[in-house]
């Protein structure tokens, strides 16, 4: 089996197996994986993001942006339910 | 007394019987007299989804899904991808089963390369799965010959920490 790491701008931002990106050995992929599921929690407004390093780095999130997100199957029976159709 | 040598060509011989006789069940025509010489073509000849590649990964933050190119070792454009994420979105309602398919023969859209987004979504342990077909679009914007791209509404992300598995292949019309 074929691990990889990808970096960008000195940073991880994920390991995997199968094509693309560096490979690495399975050892320093379970070493990653134990540093990734090790994370510390950030308060609000901030996350921490891996340095190739495998020291984490607090930073602020930008703003979150409003998103609309789209209609579930719930949403569509509640719909019809408020027009008087039954599903 | 057999000798060690026939025992073993006899094992090799029930071996390519029982490998034609699983051909056979795969609803490939084995020719009267097919031996070993012909195990490679008849495998070939075996219709249905095959999976050329598969893989697996693990973001080190939560990522915007629709942002991600997995690469996939193919060297082409597959028919298909498969990535399993068993309710591991940040949309912690979704148990998302996301599914590439070709437009087969029958298709409507017969002639251009559509395909679809197949989600099927289990809301906690109440309620069963249902499916949704998404919105047809090209092959052109899911797949290039070296990474694939979940198409995903934005607010969707892939978890730290999670590790995604997938897979991708081709599939032979059963006609």
């Amino acid at each position: 089996m074929r691990y990889y790491k990808q970096i960008e701008n000195d940073y991880l931002l994920s390991i995997g197996t199968g094509s693309g990106h560096e490979e690495i050995t399975a050892e320093e992929y379970e070493q990653i994986l134990n540093t990734i599921r090790s994370k510390p929690t950030a308060e609000t407004g901030y996350d921490y993001r891996l340095k190739t390093d495998l020291t984490w780095e607090l930073y602020e999130l930008p703003p979150a942006e409003e998103v609309e997100q789209e209609a579930t199957m719930e949403d569509y029976a509640a719909a019809l339910h408020n027009m008087g159709v039954e599903v | 007394m057999a000798t060690n040598l026939e025992t073993k060509i006899g094992r090799i011989r029930n071996n390519v019987t029982a490998a034609l006789a699983k051909i056979a069940e795969k609803g490939v025509t084995v020719p009267e007299g097919a031996g070993s010489d012909d195990l490679e073509g008849l495998i070939d000849a075996i219709k249905g989804i095959k999976i050329l590649d598969v893989g697996s990964v693990t973001p080190t933050a939560d990522t915007i899904a629709s942002n991600y190119g997995i690469a996939h070792g193919l060297g082409a454009t597959p028919d298909f991808f498969i990535l399993i994420a068993s309710g591991h979105f940040t949309n912690g309602e979704y148990q998302h089963y996301v599914k590439y398919s070709s437009s087969f023969k029958c298709s409507y859209e017969a002639g251009v390369q559509s395909y679809k987004v197949h989600r099927v979504y289990g809301y906690g342990d109440t309620n069963g799965l249902t499916s949704s077909n998404g919105t047809a679009f090209n092959i052109s914007d899911a797949f290039d010959s070296n990474k694939f791209y979940l198409k995903l509404p934005p607010y969707v992300k892939l978890k730290a920490g999670i590790t995604y598995c997938w897979a991708v292949g081709v599939i032979d019309t059963l006609e």
